[in-house]
């Protein structure tokens, strides 16, 4: 890290962090996230990845160690798409714009009709959620992530329920507006394969059994070039990655 | 053909009815005939009084509505208001309003405002615990979404509970509907003074008489009053809530 | 088994000052053949029921042969009803109400009435400034909406759209709270009642409106059944006991009625006793006063025109 640049990603400083009545889930958790990297999340499931997710995004505090995170606006792209059912598109796009408020009404319907043409969504802008396929579903959620132009974009397992067909076009779609907006991403995956396609590094947290804190035993650099495609699915090169990684679980 | 059953079912019960009342003095069943030219007959008397029983049974349900839901409401933001109030809450059910609606003719004098009164008592409960239900139906994944962008507990309340309870609330109107039209006949038996006419009266008046023609053709027009009026609920719902319910997310 | 009671009526019988050994108890099979007749008031227990529950507690009805048990009744009660499903085999009601019900399909026939005078009337506060029903212009009064008697005083003091007639609960409690209200009452009750709560009251006769029918009136199922002599019979012989002395009676009232306080029970008997008996004497009927009943209550429309009152009563033995 270069010396006077002020680090503007996210960082976790022993961080420990326990749901109440429990053993803590983590203790001395440290990371860095430099900025506008992609890192992935790798690991068991109830290990405590989607908790962390939460830690970087400020829905939840330490218990002790310190959160920190860039500058600017967060977003979040959960599991399932969360759009509410009585809204159109645009209205759940635009959702984020109305709780901050002060929001020009027309600058918010321009922010909106950006962000979903940015996903290939403009012409669904009055659908209903409940006339959408599950990948558009998650498009949706993706332009609703976008629409507040975040610096920092936590993922949480975001295509696990797609067929494989959406989960590649969303891929494509997920790579293609990191290349455009320039965010930091913490993305928690189970698929190793798509962790590696998809990520600047890979992070593996694993659990030592039950009641005791999960840690990070891995930390591992993605060589593959960019822009990453399709392609590389194949390629034997993400797969020794993957099973590098596979190993370390 | 299964538009016919319905009809089908009707006809059957006229002529089991029809059946009945030759064997039954008109004193305690008179016959379909009878019951039709009565009605017929006094039907601008019949018309009138249904109007006013509606109008009561209405005012009734809205007072019902706003109570229920701000109940919800109440019990949403404090836990221990809730565990305070609930059992009274429980209590205007089970309170049997032919008790106390002597004391609110004391309190209200004769009229509508008795019939008001307790068609709200019997419709509040229904509303309350779908409002309780309702409010509450919402994902931890919609709370946290609202959180990430800052929402109040106010904006949280208008913008995602409120919306996400509508399914809910028309669930406990359809019940709370037929119960207000009965709640305010009940009111009538004791608290309406025939001017203006209304249905409690009618059947009061008519019965004492022994003019059973009459009671049993402004029973049926209750009858009718309650499918109207969850009719008009069911129609709503077609309208607001059909064409977005339904959609898991 | 049945030699028991026959043993005991026989010692029991020790106690009356009747000389001649009752004929009810002299063979087994008179002990316990009794006609079961279940009697259906049409309101609470009350001293105007008087007669009626001396029957039972001192015997007459049983003496005679019949085992009753009074069925109490309340506000709107289906006596009449009850009777013509075979419910009940015996019934209190009114001449009106009997008019009225014989024409909707009820089938019974009126045998014997305590009242002369009706008992019904109106009951006001004595200083509202109403001492006769003319007085009346305006306002509400509690009494059973619908009722013959309703639809009577409304016709003929054309009260429609001045006058509101309101449900009657069947208590004086609205009544003492506010002086403004006039409810319906009978002179066996709720004068005596409010005037023992220290209300001081009017009682304006429903007779002297020109209502008058038979008042708490025995009707029996038609075709008049075959004890129905011997029935109407001890009913007068109760009723003449009850007379005499009305205490044991009114203290079972007393009991099974809240209101009924034994204190009020000097009030009502007095009050009562000149409207049992009337001018015709207590149990009388004519058929001039059962016409003009009928003839009533066809101006009213509760009765098709040319309806007369014959077949629903009969004068027994």
């Amino acid at each position: 890290m270069a010396e006077g640049v002020a680090f503007d990603g996210v960082a976790f400083d022993g961080v420990r962090f326990g749901w109440r009545g429990e053993a803590p889930l983590f203790d001395e958790l440290s990371l860095r996230v430099p900025a506008g990297e992609i890192v992935a999340v790798v690991g068991a499931s109830g290990c405590g990845k989607s908790t962390l997710l939460r830690l970087a995004a400020g829905l939840l505090t330490p218990d002790a160690g310190r959160v920190t995170a860039p500058a600017g606006e967060r977003a979040f792209v959960f599991q399932r798409p969360t759009l509410l059912p009585w809204r159109t598109l645009a209205d759940n796009v635009r959702l984020p714009l109305e709780l901050a408020g002060g929001a020009d009404a027309r600058d918010a319907d321009d922010a909106v009709r950006e962000a979903l043409g940015k996903v290939g969504l403009a012409d669904d802008a009055d659908k209903l959620p409940r006339a959408l396929s599950g990948g558009m579903k998650m498009r949706a959620s993706l332009a609703r992530a976008l629409v507040t132009r975040p610096t920092l974009m936590l993922l949480d397992e975001p295509f696990g329920a797609l067929d494989a067909l959406s989960r590649r076009a969303l891929h494509a779609v997920f790579l293609a507006l990191w290349r455009r907006e320039g965010f930091t991403a913490l993305l928690v995956t189970h698929d190793i394969d798509e962790a590696v396609l998809l990520s600047d590094r890979v992070l593996v947290m694993s659990s030592r059994g039950e009641g005791v804190p999960a840690t990070l035993s891995g930390d591992v650099t993605v060589t593959l070039p960019r822009p990453r495609t399709r392609a590389l699915l194949h390629d034997p090169a993400l797969g020794a990655i993957a099973r590098g990684l596979e190993e370390m679980l | 053909m299964s538009r016919l059953l319905p009809l089908a079912a009707a006809a059957l019960l006229l002529l089991a009815w029809w059946g009945l009342s030759l064997k039954y003095p008109p004193v305690l069943l008179p016959s379909p005939l009878e019951v039709l030219t009565e009605g017929w007959s006094g039907r601008a008397k019949l018309l009138e009084a249904t109007w006013n029983t509606a109008l009561s049974s209405a005012g009734g349900l809205l007072i019902a509505g706003a109570f229920g839901m701000s109940g919800g409401i109440l019990f949403l933001r404090s836990r221990w208001l809730e565990a305070a109030l609930y059992p009274y809450a429980l209590l205007v059910q089970t309170v049997p309003i032919v008790a106390i609606a002597p004391l609110l003719v004391v309190w209200l004098g004769y009229g509508a405002p008795v019939a008001v009164t307790t068609a709200a008592i019997v419709a509040f409960f229904p509303i309350l615990t779908a409002a309780n239900v309702g409010l509450r139906g919402v994902s931890e994944e919609q709370v946290e979404l609202l959180t990430l962008y800052g929402a109040s507990w106010w904006q949280q309340l208008i913008k995602l509970r409120l919306p996400a309870s509508l399914p809910y609330l028309f669930s406990g109107l359809r019940t709370a509907v037929g119960l207000s039209v009965i709640g305010a006949i009940i009111g009538e038996f004791v608290g309406s003074n025939g001017a203006p006419p209304t249905l409690g009266y009618l059947v009061l008046q008519s019965s004492r008489s022994a003019q059973t023609g009459t009671t049993f053709a402004a029973i049926f027009f209750a009858t009718a009053l309650a499918l109207a009026a969850f009719g008009a609920v069911r129609l709503a719902e077609s309208r607001l809530i059909d064409p977005w319910h339904g959609d898991s997310q | 088994m049945t030699l028991l009671p026959a043993l005991l009526a026989l010692a029991c019988s020790g106690g009356t000052s009747d000389p001649t050994p009752d004929p009810a108890i002299l063979t087994e099979e008179d002990a316990v053949e009794r006609v079961e007749v279940k009697l259906a008031l049409n309101w609470f227990p009350e001293p105007e029921f008087g007669g009626f529950y001396e029957g039972v507690l001192g015997g007459h009805y049983e003496r005679a042969g019949f085992d009753v048990e009074i069925v109490p009744g309340g506000p709107g009660a289906p006596s009449l009803e009850l009777l013509t499903s075979g419910r009940v085999q015996a019934a209190i009601s009114t001449a009106d109400d009997i008019l009225v019900k014989r024409n909707r399909g009820v089938k019974a026939v009126g045998v014997w009435p305590a009242f002369q005078l009706s008992p019904r009337g109106l009951l006001v506060h004595a200083d509202a400034g109403i001492h006769t029903v003319e007085d009346i212009t305006s306002g509400d009064i509690a009494l059973e909406v619908g009722s013959p008697f309703q639809r009577y005083l409304w016709d003929k003091m054309g009260w429609e759209g001045k006058v509101q007639a309101v449900p009657y609960g069947g208590s004086v409690g609205p009544f003492l709270a506010d002086k403004s209200i006039i409810q319906q009452a009978y002179i066996t009750s709720e004068p005596c009642v409010a005037r023992g709560a220290g209300a001081s009251v009017e009682f304006l006769r429903a007779a002297d409106s020109g209502w008058n029918p038979y008042g708490v009136l025995l009707a029996l199922p038609e075709p008049l059944p075959d004890w129905s002599a011997d029935f109407v019979a001890a009913t007068a012989t109760a009723w003449e006991a009850y007379m005499k002395d009305p205490s044991r009676a009114n203290a079972r009232i007393s009991e099974l009625n809240d209101q009924m306080k034994p204190e009020l029970m000097g009030c009502i008997t007095e009050a009562q006793q000149p409207f049992i008996t009337g001018s015709d004497g207590m149990g009388a009927m004519s058929v001039t006063r059962w016409e003009a009943m009928a003839g009533l209550l066809v101006r009213l429309e509760l009765l098709p025109a040319g309806s007369t009152a014959a077949g629903a009563w009969k004068e027994l033995p």
